[in-house]
């Protein structure tokens, strides 16, 4: 038995992992280095803020104990040696929402945690990243109250009104600011009234282009840029199919994939399919956005899925 | 759609209910949730050489191999493991079972004995699994889930004494019912009761809380023969029972174990429970001899990809080193759980990829614990039935089996979903899940250490054919319909997609449903 124990333990790989002794009755008794009586206090929720500990006790049970992952019938990814904890937002994010088989795991911790547990896997498990992550980030992160302002950032009072533009092209009572001395064409934030009916539309993708091109290859659903231009004007389709048009959006996420062979989102070329679409001389409207690279879509054609909240008139 | 963006606009917009609800998904199986099976269905009539391809030999899969092929189908199932039944599973004496991350445990348990590390009872009114064990000759015996005499637990009430059921039960029942009777007596609930059933009423409490004619709940032979006596009756000389002191009522209710009272009348907790003689995987068995020779065992698909002319599915053929295989139909039932359905490269619907991109799993742990003796029979008359406690192992669920042998025998030392706790258990190493399962038992159990043989700790995250226990629905009243159609040439059906989820009569019932339609698309277009 306990050679059996043993070779666990150093299959585990872990300078950290707790160790099991022999005692006089012959039973194992099990020694760990973690503050390992308090494990299950406190109602059993996390209550450690060491980000090594965290991890050790939470995260090491899908991404194992040196971050190297694990494959079955399916995986779970590696966080060791991973390029895409460069930057603290992308983590925070998962860890908080969940991705995928990723249960989203904001509930069991704290932002102090969720902060902790990041700068760990950024800067250590082979990574070698400057933890860039703050609190606020989190909290950000976080689900908000509905009724809470709508918009990608908060809202100063005061710096509000000189570029407040009320209304816009429909009657929605909805405020739109613009940012500051930017012609950049998205808000800085969105103001909807109380009573405002927003209408959330589900992930468009984009329309296959040539259908002539083979299954899987990358001239079916075009570049960046076209897949922007055909998931734009579907969203267009949908919005008019329930009597809105493209004036009423006030949000839009946006999730580019890294077209094969290139080492990162092609973000210019989403730029000059959006733009055909928001600001422009007949549609002068813009809503706020956001934009983030990810790591796959529902189908590995697809390099653009967007997603829109709009405000019916 | 990706899920991180579906929640990451939740999370911005804030109409999600709250990630808690989603691990509500485990505490439904402690809900009333009737069966709408209504005896072996019949299809018949399928269209001359119309190849299904079922991918998952779990229940759910070999459901739809056996009716399918039944209706006169050619069927073909791929399966990742080595053997039939998915989370249908026993761990016996000599077998070995290595987790995702490597470790690797030999069950050590004396011949025969054996731990249910998936499902492990079956409601009576669970009729499609009842009803399948009864054509496929799946001997059941009774588990017991109710047992008056095992324990109710708390490290904060009654100095972290174990209290009998029996006790808080009956102590409990009869101080409310004093309470009650006592203030429709004073014409307190005078304006919520008629004349006419106030009599009634107060009748009704003496019998239900065995209160005295002053409407008091005491110390007496008759609320003993509910609770217990401090001596039972007896034969010959002084053979005469002595009552028993009932627990203070503040103290019953301050100690909150009457929470651990409700499990038990659940409808998926009614007597009788049933269990398969010799292991759950009976049921995966007992399917396997019907349908085992259309399974494709060591095969992971890694591709699903359909167009108007069938289906094509990509696998790695892990017993002959890897080597890529392909298989065609013209139809597939797709059983793989959605944690693992959503990394495999498929080209289904964006509507049915949304919700299976939006659906993990939630995990769970249980710990088999062998004893080298029967010390819960033999020192305290506890035959089968659970002990519950507050502790993060949540139960001690005493086998319902081999009563009175001599020799080893295992219980259940541990089951936990609870969020946290589970996620903790999930990163230890089994022996590390084994000592937790006796550190914590031992509090109720002092015989523990001194009576401990051998353990095997499953956590379900790191089972490497599911990645969990069950699906969680992101918005099961959103997404339900979108995930149960049928895509173009594929349906998706097992425990996740049911309204039973964690529950086998869940997978059965999903497959059965989702042939059905199927079947029907086939014949009627
Ligand atoms: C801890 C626990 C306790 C439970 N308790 C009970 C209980 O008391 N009573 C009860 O009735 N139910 C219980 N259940 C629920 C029950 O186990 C499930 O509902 C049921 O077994 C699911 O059947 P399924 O066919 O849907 O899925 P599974 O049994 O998971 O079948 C899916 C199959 O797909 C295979 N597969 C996965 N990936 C691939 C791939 N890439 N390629 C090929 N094949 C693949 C798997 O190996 C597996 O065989 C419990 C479950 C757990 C985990
Ligand atoms: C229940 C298992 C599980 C647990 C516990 C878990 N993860 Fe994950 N994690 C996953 C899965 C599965 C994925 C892949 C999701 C996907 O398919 O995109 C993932 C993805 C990630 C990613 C993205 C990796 C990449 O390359 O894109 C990060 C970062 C991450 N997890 C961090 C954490 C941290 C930090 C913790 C602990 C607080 C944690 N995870 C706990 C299962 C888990």
């Amino acid at each position: 038995m306990k050679s059996r124990f043993l070779s666990v333990l150093a299959m585990a790989g872990l300078g950290t992992a707790p160790v099991f002794a022999q005692d006089d009755s012959g039973t194992e008794q099990f020694i760990s280095p973690v503050s390992d009586e308090a494990m299950f206090e406190g109602g059993g929720g996390y209550t450690s803020t060491d980000g090594e500990e965290l991890y050790n006790t939470f995260c090491a049970g899908c991404h194992m104990p040196a971050g190297e992952g694990a494959s079955g019938a399916g995986e779970y990814p590696p966080l060791s040696g991973n390029p895409r904890l460069e930057f603290a937002a992308y983590p925070i994010t998962i860890i908080v929402n969940g991705q995928g088989g990723m249960p989203g795991l904001g509930h069991l911790l704290s932002d102090e945690q969720v902060l902790e547990v990041t700068s760990y896997i950024q800067s250590d498990l082979g990574n070698d990243y400057a933890p860039d992550g703050t609190l606020q980030m989190v909290a950000d992160t976080r689900p908000v109250e509905e009724g809470e302002v709508l918009a990608e950032h908060e809202v100063e009072e005061e710096n509000v009104d000189p570029d407040r533009e009320d209304g816009g092209g429909n009657e929605t009572g909805v405020v739109r600011h613009r940012i500051p001395n930017s012609n950049f064409p998205i808000l800085l934030a969105a103001e909807i009234p109380a009573d405002a009916t927003l209408v959330y539309l589900s992930g468009t993708v984009p329309q296959v282009v040539n259908p002539d091109a083979a299954e899987g290859s990358p001239e079916r659903y075009g570049d960046t840029t076209a897949q922007t231009v055909s998931t734009l004007a579907s969203i267009e389709q949908k919005l008019a199919s329930i009597g809105l048009d493209m004036a009423d959006v006030v949000k839009m996420q946006v999730y580019l994939v890294s077209p094969e062979g290139a080492d990162a989102m092609d973000f210019a070329g989403f730029m000059e399919g959006y733009v055909r679409f928001f600001g422009t001389e007949t549609q002068p409207e813009l809503p706020t956005r956001s934009v983030f690279e990810v790591a796959g879509l529902a189908n590995p054609s697809w390099l653009v899925e967007i997603e829109v909240v709009a405000v019916r008139p | 759609m990706i899920e991180m963006s579906r929640r990451r606009l939740l999370g911005m917009i804030g109409t999600v209910a709250g990630s808690t609800a989603m691990y509500n998904a485990m505490t439904a199986m402690g809900h009333a949730q009737p069966s709408s099976y209504s005896g072996p269905i019949q299809l018949d009539g399928a269209p001359q050489g119309t190849k299904i391809l079922i991918l998952g030999a779990g229940l759910a899969g070999m459901t739809a191999a056996l009716e399918m092929r039944a209706a006169g189908y050619e069927v073909e199932v791929l399966e990742f493991r080595e053997k039939a039944g998915g989370r249908c599973w026993t761990l016996r004496s000599g077998d070995t079972y290595t987790e995702l991350g490597g470790a690797t445990q030999n069950v050590d348990f004396a011949d025969g004995n054996y731990i249910n590390p998936g499902p492990w009872r079956l409601p009576h009114n669970h009729y499609a699994v009842i009803d399948y064990c009864r054509r496929l000759n799946v001997p059941l015996e009774p588990f017991v889930q109710t047992n008056y005499n095992a324990y109710v637990h708390r490290g904060d009430a009654f100095g972290g004494a174990p209290q009998r059921m029996k006790h808080i039960l009956t102590d409990y029942r009869g101080h409310v019912s004093e309470l009650l009777a006592k203030a429709v007596d004073q014409g307190k609930l005078d304006g919520m009761v008629t004349q006419e059933d106030r009599e009634v009423l107060i009748e009704s409490l003496r019998s239900f809380g065995v209160l005295n004619d002053k409407n008091a709940y005491v110390k007496s032979l008759q609320t003993s023969d509910y609770r217990g006596y401090d001596k039972q009756a007896g034969g010959g000389v002084g053979a005469a029972p002595i009552p028993s002191d009932p627990l203070d009522p503040s103290e019953v209710l301050q100690s909150r174990l009457w929470t651990m009272l409700a499990t038990h009348e659940t409808m998926n907790h009614h007597a009788p429970m049933f269990q398969p003689i010799g292991g759950m995987d009976g049921i995966a068995k007992g399917f396997e001899r019907e349908v085992g020779d259309l399974i494709t065992y060591n095969a992971k698909v890694v591709s699903l990809q359909q167009d108007d002319s069938g289906v094509t599915v990509t696998w790695e053929d892990t017993a002959n080193g890897g080597a890529t295989r392909t298989t065609t139909a013209d139809y597939c039932v797709c059983t793989i759980p959605f944690s693992i359905l959503g990394q495999i490269d498929h080209n289904l619907s964006s509507s049915l990829a949304n919700v299976i991109w939006g659906m993990p799993y939630n995990g769970s742990t249980k710990v088999g614990l062998e004893f080298k003796r029967r010390f819960w029979e033999q020192d305290e008359d506890i035959y089968g039935g659970i002990t519950y406690t507050d502790q993060a192992i949540t139960q001690i669920s005493y086998p319902s089996t081999g009563y009175l042998s001599d020799g080893p025998a295992v219980l259940l030392g541990g089951y936990t979903w609870r969020g946290a706790d589970t996620f903790k258990f999930n990163a230890m190493q089994p022996a590390e899940r084994i000592e937790w399962a006796l550190r914590m038992g031992e509090k109720i159990h002092p015989q523990y250490r001194e009576e401990f043989k051998a353990g095997v700790a499953v956590s379900w995250h790191k089972v490497p054919w599911v990645l969990g226990c069950s699906g969680i629905w992101e918005d099961r009243e959103r997404d339900y319909e979108d995930a149960v159609a049928i895509d173009n040439r594929v349906v998706c059906a097992g425990e996740h997609l049911s309204y039973l989820p964690a529950w086998q009569e869940g997978a059965i019932l999903s497959s059965l449903d989702a042939i059905s339609r199927l079947h029907d698309k086939i014949i009627n277009g």
